[in-house]
C-alpha cells in the first residue's frame, strides 16, 4: 500500500509531535494526549503515570496523526 | 390528493422530554426493580433477617474442654442501615461514570456499607460500618448518576439521548439480567403431574403448588406443595436449603392454630356443603390418618416441627422446640402471611382446592398460561440473592466467634466486648475487610450463574444474564424487552410450554419470537404491557380491603366458618371472608368502576373466577402484588383506561376494534396495535403479510448493520456494525414515530423492480446498481475494540511485577548492520515513539499495532494486526491504573500498562452479502449490475435492486408490495407515508391499495405501481409492465468475509493428522456421511477420493507382507541403502520388528492409506488385538 505509511523514521518522530513545539516533544521524549474527560492536551514522558494533569482522570486518547494518511480513491 | 386521515409519522413525535419517558416506562421492570432493591427491599431483607442470637461459653452447645468452665454469654448481632455511595472514582471523590467504567473497561459500582451492631448478655449495643464492597450498579437507577436527568444531561455525560439504563456495566462489558417467567405468587395451582408420584408410596399425581412471597415485600418466595396421598391423607412439601421436606397438613394445621378436628372438618368442607359426601368421605379419612401422630393441640405440634427441624435450621439450644416449630412456620410455611390464622386461612383453601381437584369439581391449571405466570425482574433476584448473602455471612460470624472462645478460651470471652474483637470476626470470617457480597453479585451478573445455599425457590442455576448487545438499537432495545420461559423448558421434549395461549393477548407478542431453540420460550412484551415492579403500599391496600368489605364481602372471622355456597374472596392469598356468585358480580362491577375514577389503585386485579363444571376453582381473586403483568384497555362504562391483569382478561370481554363491540363487551382496546412489541409494531403493513414472514422481520430486524449509539466515540463494545448511509423509512408505522425510530436508522429507501433480468436474481439472489453502491447503498463500517494489558501479558511470563511497558525504543544498544552503519534504534517505524499506533494510519494483515519492551530481559515485541481485513487505528485510548499508593502515602509512579485500540473496518457490499426487506424477504447479493445495462423507466429511473418475482407467490407478502407502492408515492410527493397495521379497511372506506394508487395516479403514474420498463442493454421496450417502486432495504450484519472459508492444506490435528475445524484456525469443512454417499451415487470416486484421502490425512504406511503388521515395521539407521544422496533420496533399510517375523528375511511394502488406520491399529493393539492387513501383489 501507500507509501505514506512507510515514511522514513525520523520524519515520522517530528511528525507524530503536537504542531505546539515539534522540536521541543521529540527531544524530550514527550508525547501529547487529550484527556477523554476534560478535553486537556497533556504532555507525558514515556514512564509517566497515565492520568489528566487538570482533571485527573484516567483515559487519554493519542491525538490523531498529522502524518499524511493517504486514502485510496478507488 | 385524497385528504387521507393518517397522520404523518415521523412529524408525530412529542418533546425530547416525553420522548425519553417513554422509553424508561418501557425499561421500568429493569430499572425500577432495581431501585426497588436498594431502597425498599434490602432494608426489609435486613428487618427480616433480624438478630442472630447464639450463645458462647460454659453453657453453649459445642463448648470444648477448654471453655467448659467459663462463664456463659448470650451474643446477639445483626446488621442495620444500608448505606449507599454513588460510583466514585479515586480519593478525590468525584463521580465515576458509566462512561467512564466503559471505556476504562472496568465496572460500574457504587458502595454499600452496612452497619453491624452487636449486643452481648442484652447490653447496650456496640455498632460499626462494614463496607460490603463494590457493588455493581444499574444504569438508571437511583444509584447511577444519569438518574433522571433530561436528555441533554445525559449526552454532556457522554451518554445517549436517550439513554434509559438497564445494563450493569461488568468489565467495561454491558450485561443484562433476563426477565424470567415464573409462577404467579400467592395464588394456588391445582396441578396434575407424573412425577408427583415419585416423591413416595402412595403419593397420587394430584398436587396444590402455592408460591408464597413474603409478607414484607423483600421479594423472597418459597413454594409450598400440597400433596394428595391416595391414603387420604395431605403433605406439605418445601425445602429448606435444597433438602425437601414432607409435612402432614393437619400438622402444620394444628400449629397454626387449627386444633380439633370437628373444626378441621367444618373448616374444609364448609363450602362444600353437606350434600358432598365424597368430599365429607375424605375429610373424614384425612382426620383418622392424622391421628397416627398423636399430636392434638397447637403446642404439641409445634414442638413436634420444631424437634425435627432444629438441625436443619442451625440452631443451638437458644430456643426451645415450640420456638422452633415458630420459626419454621414464619420461614418456611405459607409466608406471604404473618398472623398464623391467615396462614390457617390459606392452607385450609389450599386443601379446599386440592380436595375439589381430586375429586373432579375443578379442573387442572395450566402452569403455562400467562394467568398463572409473573415475571422474576432483576432487582427483585439481586435482592433474594443478596438477603441469602448476607445471612450467610452472619451464619459464618457466628460460628467464628464461637471457634474464637473454644479455641482462645477466656482470653476471647473478655475481648467480646471490644469493637476490635468484632472488626476481626469480620475481616476473618465476614468476607474479608472489602467485604464480598458485592463480590459475589458481580460474579452472578458476568456468568450469569447463581451460586446459592438455598435454590432461592429458582428453576435454574445458570443463564440469568446476557450481553446487551448493540448491533443496532432494535437490538438492544428487544433484550430489556425480552422474557424468557426458563433453562428448564429449553431441555423439555414436550412442545406444550411453547404454544402460543391466547391469555397471552396484550401482554406478550405473538410475533416477536424467534424460530428455532428458543421459539416460544423467549417472548417480548407487548408496547403497552407494564410490570409492578413495587407493590402497592399499605394504605392502598387497606383501602382494597375496606372497599371490598364495604361492597358486601362477608368477613371471615376467626374460628368461623363460611356457608355453602359462598365463593372465596382472596386477597393477594389471603382468605378474607366470602360472597354468593351474585353478590361477587355486583363487588366486581363496582370494583373496576372505582378501579377506573380512582377509588382504588388503578393495577388493582380484580379476576372472577365463577363456578364452572371442571373449571378453575371458584373464587374471587383479587391482587395488589409485585411483579404482575398490567396493560391498559378502555372500560366502555365509563370510557376511561382501565389496566387489566392477564388473570382477569380470560374472563372479560374485550372486543379488539370499535366494530366488533357486542352487548356483553365491557372493554374495548385502545388500539389494535397495542398487541405487539416494538420491534413487531414497526414492520409496516405487516396485516397483510404471512405471520411468518414477520416473525422473520423481527429477528432480521436485530440482525441488521444499522446505527448502533450516537455517543461513538465513547462506545469501547467488542464490535460495532455501523451503516454508513441510513435513511428514514418513507414508509412507516405510527410506532415508529412514536418511539423516534428514524433517531436510529437502520437502512436505505431503494428503488426495487420485480423482473426476472439476468440470471443473477434467481434463488433470492438480488441483483446491485453498480452505480448505486458507488453512491454509498449500503456501505458500512465495523468498530473493533481491543484492549491490550501488559500486567495480564507479565503475569502470564510468571512475573508479579510490571516489568513491560509500551515503547518504540529498543533497550539494548542495536547492533550495527552489515555495511557498518549504526542499526535501528527504533522498533517499529510505523508506530510512534510511545509504541502505539498513530490514530487515523491503516494497518494491514502483519502491521505493527503497538510494541512494548520487557525491562528485565531487554528484549522487545511487537503486537500484530492479526486479521487479513485493512482497518483504520479509529481511537488509542491510554487507559491509567486506579492509582495506588505507597507506603510513605505518595502516589504511585506507573508507566503505561493498559491500552484500548479501536479499529474501522470498512465493509462495503461485497458479492455474498445479505440484505432484506422489513417483510422477511431476505436476499444475497449476487452481482453489481453497470448501471447503464439495467433497465430503466419511461422517466429515466433505473433501480438500485431487481429481486425475482419468484419471492412474493409462496411467502405471500403482500406487505412489501403495498410498501413499494406507498414508498414510491411518498417520493413522488415529498412525504412520509402512514403504515400503520389494522389503519386500512374495507370498512373505513380507504384500501391501501387505493390510497397509493390514486396518489401514484395523481403524479401521473400507473394506478397499481406498474411500469412499462426499456432494457438497459438494447433499449427495447420490455413487454410487461413491470412493478417497480420503493422499498426500504436493510443491511443485515451476514457478510461473506466473516464466513468464507478455503483451504488446500493447513492446520492438521496432532493425532489422526486430518484437518482440524474451524474457520478461524484455517481449518477445512467437514465433508461428512451424507456427502460421501452423494459423491458415491454419481460415481465419483476419484473426487471422493481427492478428498478424503489426498486433501485429508494421506500417510504412506510400511507395512509387513509376513504378518501384516502395521505398527512393527522399523527402520533401522546403521543399514543406509544408499549413500550421498539427499535425505529424500535416501533409502532405509526397514525390518519388521514383531515375533514372528524375528530373524527372518524382511519384506515390508509402503502402502498409502488414511493415516487414521495407523491411529486404530494402535487403539486396537492397546485393547490387545492385532490388526493384519493382507498385502497382495
Amino acid at each position: 500500500m501507500d507509501n505514506a505509511m512507510q515514511v522514513d523514521n525520523t520524519a515520522s518522530l517530528a511528525a507524530t509531535s503536537t504542531a505546539i513545539n515539534p522540536l521541543k516533544s521529540r527531544e524530550k521524549g514527550f508525547c501529547e494526549y487529550r484527556c477523554g474527560d476534560c478535553g486537556h492536551i497533556n504532555s507525558l514522558k514515556l514512564q509517566d503515570a497515565i492520568r489528566c494533569r487538570q482533571c485527573g482522570f484516567r483515559v487519554l486518547y493519542k491525538i490523531r496523526t498529522n502524518r499524511m494518511v493517504q486514502f485510496e480513491a478507488r | 390528493m385524497t385528504s387521507s386521515s393518517h397522520k404523518v409519522p415521523s412529524t408525530t413525535a412529542g418533546s425530547e422530554v416525553a420522548h425519553l419517558a417513554k422509553f424508561r416506562t418501557l425499561l421500568e421492570p429493569h430499572v425500577d426493580g432495581f431501585s426497588y432493591f436498594t431502597d425498599t427491599a434490602l432494608p426489609r431483607a435486613l428487618e427480616d433477617i433480624g438478630r442472630f442470637t447464639f450463645q458462647v461459653g460454659g453453657n453453649a452447645p459445642n463448648a470444648s474442654e477448654a471453655t467448659k468452665n467459663l462463664p456463659t454469654r448470650t451474643i446477639e448481632c445483626w446488621y442495620t442501615e444500608p448505606t449507599w455511595i454513588k460510583p466514585t472514582s479515586g480519593r478525590e471523590g468525584r463521580p465515576f461514570l458509566p462512561k467512564h467504567a466503559r471505556e476504562l473497561g472496568e465496572s460500574y459500582n457504587a458502595e454499600l456499607k452496612l452497619t453491624f451492631n452487636y449486643s452481648i448478655d442484652g447490653g447496650p449495643a456496640g455498632t460499626f460500618q462494614r463496607r460490603q464492597g463494590p457493588f455493581p450498579v444499574m444504569l438508571g437507577s437511583s444509584l447511577c448518576h444519569t438518574y433522571g436527568l433530561e436528555s441533554d444531561a445525559l449526552v454532556k455525560m457522554g451518554e445517549e439521548a436517550t439513554e434509559f439504563g438497564g445494563p450493569f456495566i461488568i468489565s467495561g462489558i454491558e450485561r443484562c439480567i433476563r426477565l424470567l417467567q415464573v409462577p404467579r405468587c400467592n395464588v394456588a395451582l391445582a396441578i396434575k403431574r407424573p412425577t408427583y408420584k415419585s416423591r413416595g408410596s402412595s403419593y397420587s399425581e394430584y398436587g396444590v403448588a402455592y408460591r408464597s412471597r413474603r409478607w414484607n415485600d423483600d421479594c423472597s418466595t418459597i413454594t409450598n406443595t400440597f400433596h394428595w396421598l391416595t391414603s387420604g391423607s395431605m403433605k406439605v412439601r418445601f425445602s429448606v436449603r435444597k433438602q425437601e421436606f414432607l409435612v402432614p397438613a393437619v400438622i402444620l394445621l394444628r400449629a397454626c392454630g387449627v386444633q380439633g378436628d370437628n373444626e378441621i372438618f367444618s373448616r374444609l368442607t364448609s363450602q362444600a356443603g353437606a350434600k358432598d359426601s365424597w368430599v365429607l368421605e375424605r375429610v373424614r379419612l384425612l382426620l383418622h390418618d392424622a391421628k397416627q401422630h398423636g399430636i392434638y393441640t397447637s403446642q404439641e405440634a409445634l414442638a413436634y416441627i420444631g424437634a425435627r427441624f432444629r438441625a436443619v435450621l442451625g440452631r443451638g439450644n437458644e430456643r426451645n422446640d415450640v420456638q422452633c416449630g415458630q420459626e419454621v412456620l414464619d420461614k418456611f410455611v405459607i409466608i406471604d402471611q404473618r398472623s398464623l390464622e391467615d396462614k390457617a386461612n390459606t392452607m385450609l383453601m389450599c386443601m379446599r382446592k386440592l380436595l375439589s381437584f381430586v375429586g373432579g369439581r375443578c379442573g387442572a391449571d395450566n402452569a403455562d398460561s400467562l394467568q398463572n405466570l409473573e415475571l422474576l425482574l432483576p432487582g427483585h433476584l439481586i435482592a433474594t440473592f443478596v438477603k441469602e448473602k448476607i445471612e450467610e455471612q452472619l451464619t459464618s460470624m457466628r460460628k467464628g466467634v464461637s471457634k474464637e472462645i473454644r479455641t482462645r478460651g477466656a482470653k476471647a470471652l473478655s475481648e467480646l466486648g471490644e469493637p476490635a474483637f468484632w472488626g476481626k470476626i469480620c475481616d476473618r470470617y465476614g468476607g474479608g475487610a472489602a467485604g464480598n457480597i458485592g463480590k459475589k453479585v458481580a460474579h452472578f451478573l458476568s456468568t450469569g450463574n447463581i451460586v446459592s445455599s438455598s435454590g432461592l425457590d429458582l428453576m435454574q442455576v445458570s443463564g440469568y444474564t446476557i450481553v446487551a448487545e448493540r448491533l443496532n438499537f432494535l437490538r438492544y432495545i428487544s433484550h430489556y424487552r425480552s422474557v424468557h420461559r426458563g433453562q428448564f423448558f429449553m431441555t423439555m421434549k414436550t412442545t406444550a410450554v411453547r404454544k402460543l395461549l391466547p391469555d397471552s393477548w396484550g401482554f406478550l407478542c405473538p410475533v416477536h419470537t424467534p424460530d428455532g431453540g428458543p421459539c416460544g420460550l423467549l417472548n417480548h412484551l407487548a408496547v403497552k404491557c407494564e410490570t409492578q415492579t413495587r407493590s402497592m403500599d399499605m394504605a392502598k391496600r387497606d383501602r382494597v380491603l375496606e372497599t371490598l368489605l364495604e361492597l358486601g364481602v362477608t368477613a371471615l372471622e376467626p374460628g368461623t366458618t363460611m356457608p355453602a355456597k359462598y365463593l372465596d374472596v382472596v386477597l393477594d392469598g389471603r382468605v378474607i371472608g366470602g360472597a354468593t356468585i351474585n353478590e361477587c358480580n355486583e363487588i366486581v362491577k363496582e370494583m373496576r368502576r372505582l378501579k377506573v375514577i380512582g377509588g382504588i389503585e388503578k393495577t388493582t386485579e380484580v379476576a372472577l373466577f365463577p363456578p364452572i363444571q371442571m373449571g378453575p376453582f371458584p373464587g374471587l381473586f383479587v391482587g395488589t402484588g409485585m411483579c404482575r403483568f398490567i396493560r391498559p384497555v378502555q372500560h366502555r362504562d365509563t370510557g376511561m383506561v382501565e389496566y387489566l391483569g392477564p388473570m382477569e382478561q380470560p374472563f372479560l370481554s374485550i372486543a379488539c376494534m370499535p366494530e366488533d363491540i357486542r352487548e356483553e363487551t365491557t372493554h374495548v382496546e385502545l388500539d389494535p396495535n397495542n398487541l405487539f412489541s416494538l420491534i413487531a409494531s414497526c414492520t409496516p403493513f405487516s396485516d397483510y403479510n404471512q405471520s411468518p414472514r414477520n416473525m422473520y422481520q423481527c429477528q432480521m430486524g436485530k440482525q441488521t448493520m444499522g446505527s448502533p449509539a450516537h455517543s461513538l466515540p465513547h462506545r469501547t463494545d467488542n464490535k460495532l456494525y455501523r451503516i454508513q448511509n441510513p435513511q428514514a423509512p418513507l414508509v412507516q408505522t405510527a410506532r415508529h414515530g412514536e418511539f423516534k425510530m428514524d433517531d436510529y436508522p437502520n437502512g436505505t429507501n431503494a428503488v426495487v423492480a420485480v423482473l426476472s433480468y439476468t440470471g443473477f436474481d434467481m434463488e433470492d439472489a438480488m441483483i446491485l446498481n453498480k452505480s448505486s453502491y458507488e453512491r454509498g447503498f449500503g456501505h458500512a463500517s465495523v468498530y473493533k475494540t481491543k484492549i491490550v494489558d501488559l500486567k495480564e501479558e507479565a503475569e502470564r511470563m510468571g512475573s508479579k511485577e510490571a516489568r513491560l511497558r509500551f515503547s518504540n525504543q529498543k533497550l539494548a544498544p542495536p547492533r550495527p548492520n552489515r555495511d557498518g552503519t549504526p542499526g535501528e534504534t527504533v522498533i517499529d517505524g510505523s508506530l510512534g515513539p510511545d509504541g502505539l499506533p498513530h490514530v487515523g494510519q491503516w494497518v494491514e494483515e502483519g502491521d505493527a499495532l503497538y510494541s512494548y519492551v520487557d525491562e528485565l530481559t531487554g528484549k522487545e515485541k511487537v503486537g500484530r494486526h492479526k486479521e487479513m481485513e485493512k482497518a483504520c487505528v479509529q481511537n488509542v485510548r491510554l487507559l491509567g491504573a486506579e492509582r495506588g499508593f505507597t507506603k510513605g502515602g505518595k502516589a504511585k509512579k506507573e508507566a503505561l500498562q493498559r491500552l484500548s485500540v479501536t479499529l474501522r473496518i470498512p465493509r462495503n457490499p461485497v458479492i455474498g452479502d445479505k440484505f432484506s426487506s422489513r417483510h422477511g424477504q431476505k436476499g444475497v447479493m449476487s452481482i453489481l449490475w453497470p448501471q447503464a445495462d439495467m433497465p430503466f423507466s419511461e422517466s429515466g429511473i433505473s433501480p438500485d435492486c431487481i429481486i425475482n418475482p419468484h419471492a412474493f407467490p409462496s411467502r405471500m407478502t403482500i406487505g412489501m408490495l403495498i410498501e413499494s407502492m406507498a414508498g414510491k408515492a411518498g417520493a413522488l410527493h415529498g412525504k412520509f407515508q402512514d403504515a400503520t397495521p389494522f389503519s386500512y379497511h374495507e370498512s373505513k372506506g380507504q384500501l391501501a391499495i387505493d390510497q397509493f394508487g390514486e396518489q401514484l395516479q395523481e403524479a401521473g403514474y400507473s394506478y397499481y405501481g406498474s411500469e412499462p420498463l426499456y432494457s438497459g442493454v438494447t433499449g427495447q421496450v420490455m413487454h410487461a409492465d413491470l412493478y417497480i417502486g420503493v422499498v426500504f432495504y436493510q443491511r443485515l450484519r451476514h457478510m461473506v468475509s466473516d464466513k468464507a472459508q478455503v483451504r488446500a492444506t493447513g492446520a492438521v490435528n496432532q493425532l489422526t493428522r486430518q484437518p482440524i475445524k474451524g474457520r478461524k484456525k484455517g481449518g477445512g469443512i467437514r465433508l461428512g456421511e451424507m456427502e460421501r454417499d452423494a459423491l458415491l451415487s454419481h460415481g465419483s470416486a476419484y473426487l471422493l477420493h481427492d478428498r478424503l484421502m489426498a486433501c485429508s490425512d494421506t500417510h504412506v504406511a510400511h507395512v509387513c507382507k509376513r504378518c501384516g503388521g502395521v505398527l512393527s515395521s522399523q527402520t533401522r539407521r546403521q543399514e543406509v541403502l544408499s549413500a550421498g544422496v539427499g535425505v529424500e533420496n535416501m533409502r532405509l533399510k526397514w525390518i519388521c520388528t514383531s515375533k514372528q517375523c524375528e530373524g527372518k528375511p524382511d519384506e515390508i511394502v509402503p502402502i498409502r492409506q488414511p493415516y487414521v488406520f495407523k491411529y486404530l491399529a494402535n487403539e486396537l493393539a492397546g485393547m490387545g488385538i492385532k490388526m493384519q492387513c493382507k498385502v497382495s501383489a
